[in-house]
Order: C-alpha cells, then sequence, then structure tokens
C-alpha cells in the first residue's frame, strides 16, 4: 500500500466532491446555524441588545447542578453575564460534535456509498490499486475536510463570542481555552471518524449515498442526548464529560475501523452495488 | 501464447450458479466473442477475469497471471469496459483519464497528458477535453470508456457489451474502433454481447453461453453453418418469426426470433424473444 495512491483516490474524491452541492451546501449551513446563527439568536443578540422580554435566567435545574468550580467562576456576574458566560462556554460544546458527525457522514456516504450510485464502483474496483489504498483514501477524503470545517466552525464561534463578551466583560475575551481547545483537538477528531467507521460498514451494506447518509447520521442520537441531559442538568461540559467522550469515542472508532475494515472488500461492494 | 484460459470456472450467488464450471482459452491478439442473452453469465465471466469478483470454483489465468492469486498484476494486464461507462460525471474527459492513468501506475507525468492527448484525438474528444463528462452524450460518454479501458495499453481488453443503448452511427464507430484494436494493435480482446451482427463482424471466435455454461465455440462461420432456420437477414418479408439453434455434439441451444424495427433505423432485424 502506498500513500501516493491513496491521495490519488483522495484528490480525485474531492475534486467530485467540491463540485457536489448536496455536498457543499450541508458542510456550509450546517455549520454557520449551530456556529452563527444559534448563538446569535439565543444568547448574544438578547444579551447585547437587552430586548426586553428575552433576559432569561439559567433554568434553576442547570444552576443547581453547576460544577462548585464554575458557581464560583461565575459568582459576581450579573445574570446576563452568567448566561452568556454559561451558555456560550458550557452549553453549546456539545453541539459542536454536531459538527463533525455530519460533516464526516456527508463526505464518507458520498465517497463510499455514493460510488455505487453513480455506477462508478466497478471500474474503480478494476484498477490495480488495493483495497487498502482504497480505504486509506476514502476515509481521508472525510476526515481532512471535516476537520477544517469544524476548525472553522470554532474560529467562528469563537470570534462572535469573543466580540460580545469584549463588550460585556469589560474587555475580557472568552474563548478559546483549554476545554474548549481539548474538545476541538481531541474530541472531534475521535467523532469524526467514528462517523466515517459506521458509514464505511454502512456503505458496504447498502446500495446508494441516501440511504448510508441516513443511517449514519444516527450517531448524532447520543449528541443530542448530551445536549438534553445538560438542559435537564444531569451533566455539564467540563473535564469529566471531555474525559468520558475522549474514552467512548476512541473504543467505537476501535470497534468500528475493526468491523469496517474487514467488511471493505472489493467483492462485498460490488455485489451489494448491483 | 494463451492470453486467457479458464478451467471449469465457476461462480455461485446462492444456490444459483451465475456461471458453471466454463473453460475456454483466448489466444493473444485474438477478438474472442462471449455472446449469449441478457444473465447468461457474460458479465459475471468478465468480472471475474478482471478480479473484480472471486470465483467460487475452478481456476483462470489471464496474461500468465492466476487470477486468484497474481490479482493486482491481473488488473494492470487488463483495460475493462463495463456495462455502464462508470464515468466521473463532474469531473472533465482528461481529469477522468488522468486518474485511471495513474491508477494504472503511469506515474510520468509528460507519459500521463501524451497518452490522453493521443487517446482524447482518436476518440475525437480534444476538443471538449476540459468539459464535465456530465454534459457528454451517450457516445461520448461510450467513447470515453474505451479511451479509459486502453489508457494503459494493456495487452488484453475485457468489453462487456460496447455497442449497447447506442444509435447505430455511435455503434458503428464502436466497431470499427475495437476492429482496429484487435486487427492493427494486436490487442486481445475479450467481447461479450448478445448482438449477434456484433460478434459475426468482430470476432474470430465465439463461444455461445447460456445459463452460466458454454454451449458451443467456434468461429462465427463455424456456428453459421451449424445453424439451422436461419433467419433472412436482409427483408422482413417471408417469415416474420421462427425459431433458430445452434447443435454441438449432444447439446444444442435453440431461441425462439421476430423480427423487430430497430427503434434508431429504419431496417428490422431479427431479435429473439420468449414465446
Amino acid at each position: 500500500m502506498t500513500l501516493e495512491n491513496a491521495m490519488l483516490v483522495f484528490n480525485k474524491d474531492w475534486r467530485e466532491m467540491r463540485r457536489n452541492w448536496q455536498i457543499v451546501g450541508p458542510l456550509v449551513v450546517v455549520p454557520m446555524l449551530i456556529t452563527v446563527m444559534l448563538p446569535l439568536i439565543i444568547i448574544l443578540v438578547p444579551a447585547m441588545m437587552a430586548i426586553p422580554g428575552t433576559s432569561f435566567n439559567i433554568p434553576t435545574t442547570m444552576f443547581e447542578n453547576l460544577p462548585l468550580e464554575l458557581k464560583l467562576e461565575i459568582t459576581g456576574m450579573n445574570a446576563t453575564q452568567q448566561m452568556v458566560y454559561i451558555f456560550a462556554l458550557y452549553f453549546f460544546a456539545p453541539f459542536f460534535l454536531i459538527i463533525p458527525i455530519m460533516a464526516s457522514s456527508v463526505l464518507a456516504s458520498d465517497s463510499f456509498a455514493g460510488e455505487k450510485d453513480r455506477k462508478t464502483i466497478e471500474a474503480l474496483l478494476a484498477t490495480p490499486l488495493t483495497d487498502g489504498e482504497l480505504l486509506l483514501g476514502k476515509i481521508l477524503v472525510s476526515f481532512i475536510p471535516s476537520m477544517l470545517v469544524t476548525f472553522l466552525a470554532f474560529a467562528a464561534y469563537s470570534a462572535i463570542v469573543d466580540i460580545t463578551a469584549f463588550a460585556l466583560f469589560g474587555g475580557r475575551v472568552l474563548l478559546p481555552n483549554l476545554l474548549w481547545l481539548a474538545l476541538i483537538f481531541c474530541v472531534t477528531p475521535a467523532v469524526a471518524l467514528a462517523g466515517i467507521g459506521v458509514t464505511v460498514i454502512v456503505s458496504v451494506r447498502v446500495k446508494g449515498f441516501r440511504e448510508a447518509q441516513q443511517l449514519s447520521a444516527l450517531l448524532v442520537l447520543p449528541v443530542m442526548l448530551l445536549i438534553f441531559s445538560e438542559v435537564g442538568g444531569l451533566l455539564m461540559f467540563g473535564p469529566t464529560m471531555l474525559a468520558m467522550l475522549i474514552v467512548g469515542f476512541v473504543v467505537l472508532d476501535l470497534i468500528v475501523f475493526k468491523l469496517g475494515t474487514s467488511l471493505f472488500r472489493r467483492e462485498e461492494i460490488l455485489v451489494k452495488a448491483v | 501464447m494463451l492470453a486467457v484460459e479458464t478451467q471449469s470456472l465457476t461462480k455461485q450467488f446462492g444456490t444459483c450458479a451465475a456461471v458453471d464450471h466454463l473453460s475456454f482459452e483466448v489466444e493473444e491478439g485474438e477478438v474472442f466473442g462471449l455472446l449469449g442473452p441478457n444473465g447468461a453469465g457474460k458479465t459475471t465471466t468478465i468480472r471475474m477475469l478482471a478480479c473484480i469478483v472471486s470465483p467460487s470454483g475452478g481456476s483462470a489465468k489471464v496474461a500468465g497471471y492466476d487470477i486468484a492469486k497474481e490479482s493486482v498484476k491481473v488488473r494492470r494486464s487488463v483495460g475493462i469496459l463495463t456495462e455502464n461507462p462508470s464515468l466521473y460525471e463532474r469531473l472533465s474527459a482528461v481529469e477522468n483519464l488522468e486518474f485511471f492513468a495513474r491508477a494504472y501506475g503511469i506515474t510520468n507525468r509528460h507519459k500521463v497528458s501524451d497518452r490522453i492527448k493521443e487517446l482524447l484525438d482518436l476518440f475525437q474528444l480534444w476538443d471538449r477535453r476540459d468539459e464535465r463528462v456530465a454534459t457528454f452524450s451517450k457516445g461520448m460518454k461510450q467513447k470515453l470508456a474505451i479511451a479509459r479501458a486502453i489508457v494503459h495499453d494493456p495487452p488484453i481488453l475485457l468489453l462487456d457489451e460496447p455497442t449497447a443503448g447506442l444509435d447505430p452511427e455511435a455503434s458503428k464507430l464502436i466497431r470499427d474502433l475495437i476492429e482496429r484494436l484487435g486487427s492493427l494493435e494486436r490487442h486481445t480482446v475479450l467481447l461479450c454481447t448478445h448482438r449477434l451482427e456484433d460478434a459475426e463482424r468482430l470476432c474470430d471466435r465465439v463461444m455461445i453461453i447460456s445459463r452460466g455454461a458454454s454451449k458451443v465455440v467456434g468461429t462465427t462461420k463455424e456456428l453459421r453453418n451449424r445453424m439451422g432456420g436461419t433467419p433472412s437477414w436482409r427483408s422482413p418479408s417471408g417469415r416474420s418469426h421462427g425459431r433458430w439453434w445452434i447443435r454441438s455434439g449432444a447439446s444444442s441451444l435453440s431461441r425462439a426470433w421476430r423480427w423487430t424495427r430497430d427503434p434508431h433505423a429504419s431496417w428490422w432485424r431479427p431479435t429473439t424473444f420468449r414465446p
């Protein structure tokens, strides 16, 4: 297996993907919604503009379950500052797991199952490229853009939060901090890999791009559970949650990649495609 | 020397034998036809010879390499035209050929671009080299797919229904090209078709297969001599339907036929049907 051949597959797929609005659309729109629109609508604009009736308090259950260190951190802040601080730095963190899951599943579905849909798989499998080179090239084309999108989304989110915080906290900058850096650079890659691994398994079994994308997007469900747990006050983003996420997703990665690589065989892919 | 040699090649999908103990040999430089109706096992045979699917039984050598043990060497030695053109429609003609040239191991940049220029000129696609394949007509896609199959100049070509779905003009062009590849450039061509006229015009020898099994092998002339109830190819006058059959020893293959008007032309041709 050579990296040069894997990069050949990467370049071919990337050229195709960036000319496909079905792929580029979700990669642009979903991160925009999560990192720009949602924070603006929910917290930042109401907080900055002091719109009557929108300056809500932190839900009681959520506040009661805040870790002691966090309660100490927000002591002395007014209600608006507390709300912005907790929502921007803690509540929105799990939303950032949706971005790599969505991006990797869209890209991987197109790369793996999309070839079946477009009936291009047979000519590709007839080349002397090995299964390992094909798999690596397709994992890279799903992983690298997913990470780029996640990093760009984080940069945009940090800029928005910091612009708000600068005015609200008297020149203080909130992001990036260590927790968020760990989330973005340690957890999201593991999440993206899990998304790709699940998509590889699903793509071998299904006949088309849509089916693969819908099934692999089911990975969003545990993340939604995290978000609702936060709202319900069961969990709060912090070192414990980060450790749980890292361990959980690394274990999931190992399982799905072991299964995915064992399933990724020329014949299996082609037979399911016809 | 033998370019393709199969011994009791078998492919089983569940309980169904798509290819059933198929044995045949193709000489170097020969154009060999696999002739049979849809579902006869032609495509599966080609897929096994191209090392895309593995046989359930038997063995085969392609360009002297064992398909079970030396699959990468076999893939390097063959060019395949699949049932669908299998082209990347969002890429241009040049980008498609570039990818496949490199995938088949041509690493020299100049060699790749020279070969692409040569092929696109040959297929009269050079003017549209930078346009996306999605904008091409069916005939142009088929020509590009053949260009892709020969981009690495393989000694053996596996062509699956190369004229299927093409209008008479495009079909003629493809047939001329296959003829040229076989006779002038001495490529070994294994041609799958269900069109008698393709087999008759292009193939040195033909094997008729049905339900995955070989029924008869020979030159087109030999086969014609064995045929009974041969329909007239020139005019639909006289009989409107009938039955033709091919006998080889104890086994025989027969099909009902009737005249149908070609949708792309004003002439009639005999086609097989299930009564």
